[in-house]
């Protein structure tokens, strides 16, 4: 769990920086929030009112084409019915002279009828209003007049003849549709009376002289000032609400009014798209920012979490009592934990980025803090840890157990190694106070247990002894006296024997005790007891650091021989040279222990460089309780000596060159 | 080594030897006997409390590790009896407290074995004369006491007023009697207690140990 706390979390700085600003970001959200919505709301409403300038300039527009439009049809078409009215004088004028026929009139008859498609019939008229020559346009079949034409060309007749121009008749209904004429006097001789009568159709004239280019956009209209619809040329895109505008249609025919109506324009479906899109655009930012806006909720959510689960478990890092230390593939530091720094007496800063070897390797410890080093890096960290020994920056030692996992990146490849580092020095320190208590208490019981041993010994063999000295002085007291006979000195000589053989008794009673202690003797490698033995010394905690060096051959074997005995025997020496160098400087706390074989014996050595024993007592170290050491019991090497003695052996001691001792022996090989 | 002289016979007096070992009683019976003690030895205290009179003279001397009662509850035991007989206490190391309780309780010397038997027998001796002597002190004691009990009311007035040294001429005066009746009852004092002088009569009460009883 901590190798992916550590992964997921290189740099703890850089999360801690962000923790703090994270308040001001919080309380400028509203601004930031609020702020694209504005704009939206502002480019959308722009965006509407100039789609409705543009709308209302478009509707002025048409109005003012519509207008034009209007003008120019009405212009257009009282320009055809003027031209028409002059053509009709012309012929008029060609008809007056006597000579002037029915050919004449059809030839220039049919040419009107052509150039103005409107026109649905031409007549000659007689003083009588009835019809000499008559042309139709082509289509047109109805020549039948209704009274109320009849009267209206009577009228227009007369004005025509009395005016000598051109008269135009009202409206009036012809071959059911509406239409007008226009009355040409005839003047000349026989002539008096006669006209030339044109009958224009409004529907044709709406249909045939209103260019395509109008009739396409728009549906025109001739009413009277009643508003009764006369005639009309249709459009399908004109419906009740479409644009109007109706101007009076001049003066030939009198009282009529022309309308155009307007189309609804084609751009309709392009605004309509583009307001269409405005507004899917509109609809999508709207949507866009509330998606973005639940995002950054979501966000700030998860980033609320992060932050809660970083200080949890940022205070679950520091709160921890084990050093972690993180490194990449090549053993560079990569991060360190508070307790590891507080472990070590060095700063964050001081060893991340650092490469080895590493500040705080102890020198005398460097080659198997490398050889351990070296093995991680190979990929092979031992599972159950390391127990090794820095040094602090102050210089104070610390025994750490270290652990080493592979540090794993979140892509799932290892992107280095990571360490634990618990602190063991004051456990160790502990078990070796314990263990020098143990070994205190256990010196006082053996202590107490001898002097009870001699106690017993004493009121046991005081008994027997006060009975001798007192039938010894008994005796004497009577022989001096001459007061005793032969036969009462030998009772008591024989009462005497007794309390003698019983003393003696006693003794053999203790030494049964002692003999049940005896060694046990065995093929033992004394090379391997030796390596043992150092191993089992080096275990035990100490607080001053000593170095053993061992020369030891290998596969030394002794027949005969107690392997407990003799490892007590070389503990017991390894812990006097100990004790005789714990005034030095730790450097030169050297114990030099070799064991040498030759065919017949294997020799033990073991040297120090302490004091050495003073002269005065060289021959009384091997004597029970003789001790150069204050509170020493000096029984140590009177034990060893007993127990040498006890393989035939013979313990020595002899002043080393240079200062120090040597203590050695030899073991037989054989089983002699 | 010269043999010391033997003790005056006197017919009471013993050492009562008491010790659970066998070997080590007979021992110790032989040595003073070989000093001229009369001895009578015990298994254990409770076998010498049975045979114990307060007649008895001469010393003890025991054994401190003993099945059954020990020498110190022994003398605890005699203590409680009224037993006036010394006690020599053998032990096999010496214990202080044990030995400051001894003592208190009357125990009259204390010896550690390994002992010089000599030594002992001279300790046995010595507190066999002790007793012997406290024993005469005693019957003296007893002696006078009768005798005393034997003057009238008026002569123990005049024998008080002796014993503080007055002349007969004061004593007369302090009793308010004639001088002549004064000496009367000063030679029948005298007479009474054997003895020829006042200076003679302190010397006694002295030696037996008696002070002027104190009137009720």
């Amino acid at each position: 769990m901590l190798d992916t706390l550590k992964a997921s979390n290189p740099n703890p700085h850089q999360a801690n920086a962000r923790t703090e600003t994270t308040p001001r970001f919080a309380s400028g959200s509203w601004t930031v929030n609020l702020m694209p919505v504005l704009a939206i709301a502002l480019l959308f409403s722009l965006l509407t009112a100039l789609l409705w300038i543009v709308h209302v300039n478009e509707v002025e527009q048409n109005r003012l084409d519509l207008v034009r439009d209007t003008l120019w049809v009405e212009r257009a078409l009282q320009f055809q019915i003027a031209a028409d009215g002059e053509t009709l004088l012309r012929i008029a004028g060609e008809l007056g002279p006597s000579d002037a026929n029915s050919e004449r009139f059809s030839a220039q008859g049919r040419q009107l009828l052509v150039s103005d498609p409107a026109i649905v019939a031409i007549e000659w008229r007689d003083a009588a209003g009835g019809a000499k020559l008559r042309l139709t346009a082509p289509g047109s079949t109805a020549d039948e007049r209704s009274g109320e034409a009849e009267a209206a060309l009577g009228v227009a007749a007369d004005a025509a003849r009395r005016t000598g121009t051109i008269a135009v008749t009202p409206v009036f209904s012809f071959a059911g549709g509406m239409a007008f004429a226009q009355l040409a006097p005839i003047q000349g001789k026989g002539r008096e009376g006669e006209a030339l009568v044109a009958i224009l159709s409004l529907d044709r004239m709406l249909n045939q002289n209103i260019p395509w280019w109008i009739a396409e956009k728009r549906a025109v209209e001739i009413g009277d000032h009643d508003g009764r619809l006369l005639a009309a040329r249709k459009h399908d895109g004109v419906g009740e609400r479409s644009l109007r505008h109706t101007v009076a249609f001049g003066e030939h025919p009198s009282g009529l009014f022309i309308t155009l109506a307007a189309v609804a324009a084609p751009t309709d479906l392009r605004r309509n798209g583009l307001v269409g899109a405005i507004v899917v655009l509109g609809v999508l930012a709207v949507g866009g920012l509330l998606a973005r806006e639940n995002h950054l909720r979501k966000r700030r959510v998860v980033e609320a979490e992060l932050r809660s689960e970083y200080a949890f478990r940022k205070a679950m890092e520091d709160s921890l009592t084990v050093g972690m230390r993180a490194r990449d593939l090549k053993g560079r530091v990569i991060s360190v934990n508070q307790a590891f720094c507080r472990m070590l007496g060095w700063t964050r800063e001081e060893l991340v980025g650092r490469e080895p070897p590493m500040p705080y390797w102890l020198p005398e410890e460097m080659a198997r803090t490398i050889a351990f080093h070296d093995k991680v890096l190979a990929g092979s960290p031992p599972a159950e840890g390391v127990e090794l020994t820095f040094q602090r920056r102050d210089g104070a030692r610390v025994v750490a157990l270290v652990q080493e996992a592979p540090l794993i990146g979140a892509d799932g490849r290892q992107t280095g190694w990571m360490g634990s580092f618990v602190d063991v020095t004051e456990r160790k320190a502990a078990e070796a106070l314990a263990r020098r208590q143990a070994d205190q208490l256990e010196a006082t019981s053996r202590l107490v247990l001898i002097g009870e041993m001699a106690s017993i010994l004493a009121h046991d063999l005081n008994q027997p002894l006060a009975t001798i000295a007192g039938y010894q002085t008994g005796l004497a007291n009577r022989v001096a006296e001459g007061s005793i006979g032969k036969e009462e000195i030998g009772l008591v000589l024989a009462r005497l024997g007794e309390a003698a053989q019983r003393a003696g008794q006693i003794v053999h009673r203790v030494r049964d005790v002692v003999k049940r202690n005896e060694p046990r003797f065995e093929r033992v490698d004394i090379g391997e007891l030796v390596k043992r033995t150092l191993a089992t010394f080096r275990g035990e905690p100490r607080e001053r650091a000593t170095r053993i060096a061992l020369e030891a051959g290998q596969g030394v074997f002794v027949e005969r021989c107690d392997d407990v005995l003799i490892e007590q025997v070389l503990i017991n020496l390894l812990r006097n040279a100990e004790e005789a160098m714990a005034g030095l400087p730790r450097e030169r706390r050297i114990i030099d222990v070799s064991v040498l074989a030759d065919s017949a014996a294997v020799e033990v050595q073991i040297a120090d460089r302490g004091p050495g024993v003073p002269a005065e007592m060289a021959g009384d170290i091997f004597r029970p309780f003789v001790s150069t050491k204050q509170g020493g019991m000096g029984l140590g090497l009177t034990i060893c000596r007993s127990v040498l003695e006890a393989h035939r052996s013979r313990l020595t001691c002899l002043p080393r060159a240079g200062g120090g001792s040597v203590f050695k022996f030899r073991l037989s090989a054989r089983a002699s | 080594m010269s043999a010391p002289s033997p003790l005056p016979a006197q017919k009471a007096a013993q050492a009562f030897v008491i010790d659970d070992d066998h070997d080590l009683r007979d021992a110790l019976t032989f040595l003073l006997r070989s000093r001229g003690v009369a001895v009578a030895s015990f298994g254990s205290a409770e076998a010498f409390l049975e045979r114990y009179e307060p007649a008895s003279r001469g010393c003890i001397l025991t054994d401190v590790r003993m099945p059954g009662l020990s020498g110190i509850e022994l003398v605890d035991r005699l203590s409680a009896l009224n037993c006036r007989l010394p006690v020599i206490v053998l032990t096999g190391h010496g214990d202080v407290s044990m030995a400051v309780h001894a003592f208190k309780n009357g125990v009259h010397d204390f010896v550690e074995k390994p002992f010089r038997p000599n030594d002992l027998a001279d300790k046995v001796i010595a507190a066999i004369e002790h007793d012997r002597v406290a024993a005469l002190k005693q019957g003296d004691r007893d002696d006078f006491d009768q005798r005393f009990a034997a003057l009238s009311g008026r002569e123990k007035d005049v024998m008080r007023l002796l014993l503080t040294g007055k002349l007969n001429k004061v004593i007369a005066d302090d009793l308010n009697i004639a001088m002549r009746t004064v000496e009367v009852h000063r030679s029948r004092i005298f007479a009474r207690l054997n003895v020829r002088s006042a200076v003679e009569l302190a010397n006694l009460a002295r030696d037996v140990g008696w002070t002027f009883p104190i009137e009720a």
